[in-house]
């Protein structure tokens, strides 16, 4: 085991959280180096201030004061109202662009009930193509009927 | 009776089920806020909002992992908040680490290392204090709460090979903010630790 690989296992060594080969690997490693030898007693010294740090207790009347709060307090069941809350601005912007295409497709089929003349007129009426850059009659027309472009 | 049986119970409709989590559990979850946040008010109030938040949440507890890991994580997540909210509150924090040393009798021999050791515990908070938070927290689930990588991990919501590479660094940051010496020999300090790994 390289030095670079003992680094990384020595808190996890210290801890007692290093499955056995390994330990017996790390440990010969520890036997014949002096560099990760230091850097292992700086983890365990590291550790050992730990066992001087203090462990609390909660203050007096902690737990009056936590079932105090929660006295009144309701356990929510699990609900899908608050999913449904969070994203109703998206739901109705999808509902919105729904219903346009649905009354758009209505409205369509209503002014063009069948094919034939009249219907084609109503298509006609509709297209882009009403908005020719030379309609009939203008001078554009006129020339492009000279030139022979018909279109 | 254990952990899951008293959430059953809770469930049940039995109120008494969850007090007795709370008796069981306070002592630690304060601890662990107090190392999170130093302040003895912010500690109490992100203890207080835990338990809260645990009760909420009790009827939709799974129980895939254990119930103290569950709570630690809610705890771990109040004290984030509550941290970021004291931040925004005094703009930078400061803390000296006294509150932490142990005022219960010492075991040591004499009043020099006495001195000695509350020396080394005060510079233990302080370093701790430096810590990044992303450093801190699982050091002191594993240092303070003994929970073990897999705990840790489930608690906060990461993969063990990064609770193993995150207590390492912190340790080697510590080491090297409190100057921990090199020159003993492995025996001696496995010695002083009194402790297998």
């Amino acid at each position: 085991m390289r030095c670079f690989s003992v680094r990384r296992r020595l808190s996890p060594y210290v801890d007692g959280e290093l499955p056995a080969p390994e330990a017996r690997k790390l440990e010969l490693h520890l036997a014949g180096c002096q560099q990760c030898t230091a850097v292992y007693e700086e983890m365990v010294g590291v550790r050992r201030l730990f066992s001087g740090a203090r462990r609390f207790s909660a203050p007096q009347g902690f737990p009056a004061a936590v079932m105090e709060k929660v006295r009144d307090l309701p356990a929510k069941p699990f609900s899908l109202v608050p999913l449904f809350v969070r994203f109703a601005g998206a739901a109705a912007v999808v509902l919105a662009i729904a219903a346009g295409a649905v009354s758009g497709d209505v409205l369509m089929s209503s002014l063009v009930p069948h094919r034939g003349p009249e219907g084609e007129t109503v298509m006609a009426s509709l297209s882009l193509d009403t908005f020719e850059a030379s309609p009939p009659g203008s001078l554009g027309h006129g020339y492009l009927s000279l030139t022979g472009d018909r279109r | 009776m254990d952990d899951f049986g008293n959430i059953e119970d809770f469930r049940k409709g039995n109120p008494s089920a969850f007090e007795a989590l709370l008796l069981k559990y306070k002592d630690r979850i304060y601890t662990l806020c107090r190392y999170l946040l130093e302040n003895p008010q912010d500690a109490d109030d992100a203890a207080q909002d835990t338990f809260v938040k645990a009760f909420q949440g009790l009827a939709r507890f799974t129980p895939t992992a254990s119930f103290y890991t569950w709570l630690y994580r809610i705890a771990v997540n109040t004290c984030l908040d509550q941290r970021r909210k004291a931040s925004l509150r005094t703009g930078l924090f400061v803390a000296d680490g006294t509150d932490f040393l142990d005022m219960a009798p010492s075991q040591s021999p004499s009043p020099e290392s006495d001195f000695g050791t509350k020396q080394a515990i005060h510079s233990l908070q302080t370093s701790l204090n430096r810590l990044s938070v992303k450093l801190r927290v699982p050091l002191v689930l594993k240092e303070v709460e003994g929970l073990s990588y897999e705990e840790i991990a489930v608690a906060l919501d990461v993969s063990v090979g990064t609770v193993k590479s995150r207590i390492s660094r912190a340790r080697e940051e510590m080491a090297r903010m409190m100057k921990i010496p090199r020159n003993k020999t492995r025996g001696e300090t496995l010695k002083k630790a009194g402790e297998k790994p």
